[in-house]
């Protein structure tokens, strides 16, 4: 749980962005699309990590 | 511990960028082969055009002159000629031999050993005509995917490494 | 030095938002999602030295304990809710965000049922 996680989204993202650039510059379309995809579920699995830390740290802290 | 981590980081993208490139050199190779070829088959024709030897001996010779995968096939062809028929062998040989060749182009390749020492000069010159405009058009096509791909999968090489390795930091 | 760090991770959001939104758009919510988890996260343990504080002010009254654990998980419902509601505000969806809002105020009324039946019931105490 630190900065370097947001650092790792942002590198993640450009270069997925470069990936699709490139993938639909040889006209391949549809691994362009899988690849936007895989990038997107890999980040997804990164935050989600983080949002149930902070939601079980909010619930212990208020008692919910 | 962080440093062999590092390492461990830098080497899967070595590795991945390596393998990038061993992927674009396939289309670079493909070229180079079918341009062998080429001058392979172009020599073959004006040697027994003026030259009576027999088969095994010229493609001993141009594999001598022309060396890589398409020099290994000529190779093969011509020590497997001693047992086989001239067809067999040069059908054969290409089994042997891993070529960067794609399928079609092999098949094409292969039908000229159904002509090979069972026709006579001027149909195996004429069949060897026809094979070589085939090539003139696959060389043009392996160019062109040259040209789309080479620089694609080097980039992905580089690329997906990069990715993976941010992912495991 | 806390609101340093605060501030340092909202702007190195915002930097990385900035980039990342001409490339690939669908990744700025994550960016954001992470900032503020990172935020509140940052601050609570502050947010649990002020409960503490709260708990021991009203251990020494005679305030009914169990209104104060009422009030603190009103708070956190509250704290959650916002978080989601302006994450999505953020990406466009106000439909939603509207409708996690009022689920958050139903669930607050529904438990400060308690607090307000003992004020009314207080009430017609004082009333003759």
């Amino acid at each position: 749980m630190d900065i370097s996680l947001l650092f790792k989204i942002a590198a993640i993202g450009i270069l997925v962005a470069v990936l699709y650039q490139v993938l639909v510059r040889a006209g391949r379309e549809d691994q362009a699309m899988m690849t936007t995809l895989a990038g997107l579920v890999i980040v997804l699995s990164l935050v989600i990590k983080e949002i149930s830390t902070l939601f079980t740290s909010v619930r212990t802290m208020f008692g919910l | 511990m962080l440093i062999f981590k590092f390492i461990l980081l830098i080497s899967i993208i070595v590795v991945s960028t390596l393998l990038g490139i061993l992927f674009s050199k396939k289309y670079s190779r493909r070229e180079s082969e079918l341009k062998d070829i080429k001058s392979a088959l172009n020599m073959f024709s004006t040697k027994i055009k003026f030259t009576y030897e027999p088969i095994p001996n010229l493609f001993l010779e141009i594999s001598n002159k022309i060396g890589g995968n398409i020099g290994k096939i000529f190779e093969r062809a011509s020590v497997r000629m001693k047992e086989e028929s001239a067809g067999e062998a040069w059908n054969k040989s290409f089994e042997d031999v891993v070529t960067n060749l794609l399928d079609e182009d092999i098949t094409t390749l292969k039908n000229l050993g159904r002509l090979l020492g069972q026709t006579d000069l001027e149909g195996q010159i004429s069949e060897i005509e026809v094979v070589n405009q085939f090539l003139d058009t696959q060389l043009e096509n392996a160019r062109q995917e040259k040209l789309k791909n080479e620089k694609m999968y080097r980039t992905l090489g580089i690329i997906s490494g990069m990715t993976i390795a941010i992912i495991l930091i | 030095m806390e609101i340093v760090k605060i501030i340092g991770v909202g702007l190195i959001a915002l930097i990385i938002i900035v980039i990342l939104k001409q490339y690939r758009p669908e990744f700025v919510i994550y960016v954001s999602l992470i900032a503020g988890a990172l935020i509140l996260l940052m601050i609570i343990d502050k947010i649990g030295a002020i409960i503490d504080l709260l708990t021991t002010l009203s251990n020494k009254t005679a305030i009914n304990n169990e209104f104060l654990v009422l009030l603190l998980k009103i708070t956190g419902i509250a704290f959650l809710t916002e978080f989601a509601v302006s994450i999505c505000k953020d990406s466009g969806e106000v439909a939603i965000a509207n409708k996690v809002d009022l689920g958050g105020k139903i669930i607050i009324i529904s438990m400060s049922i308690p607090i307000i039946s003992s004020l009314l019931e207080t009430i017609l105490k004082v009333l003759p």
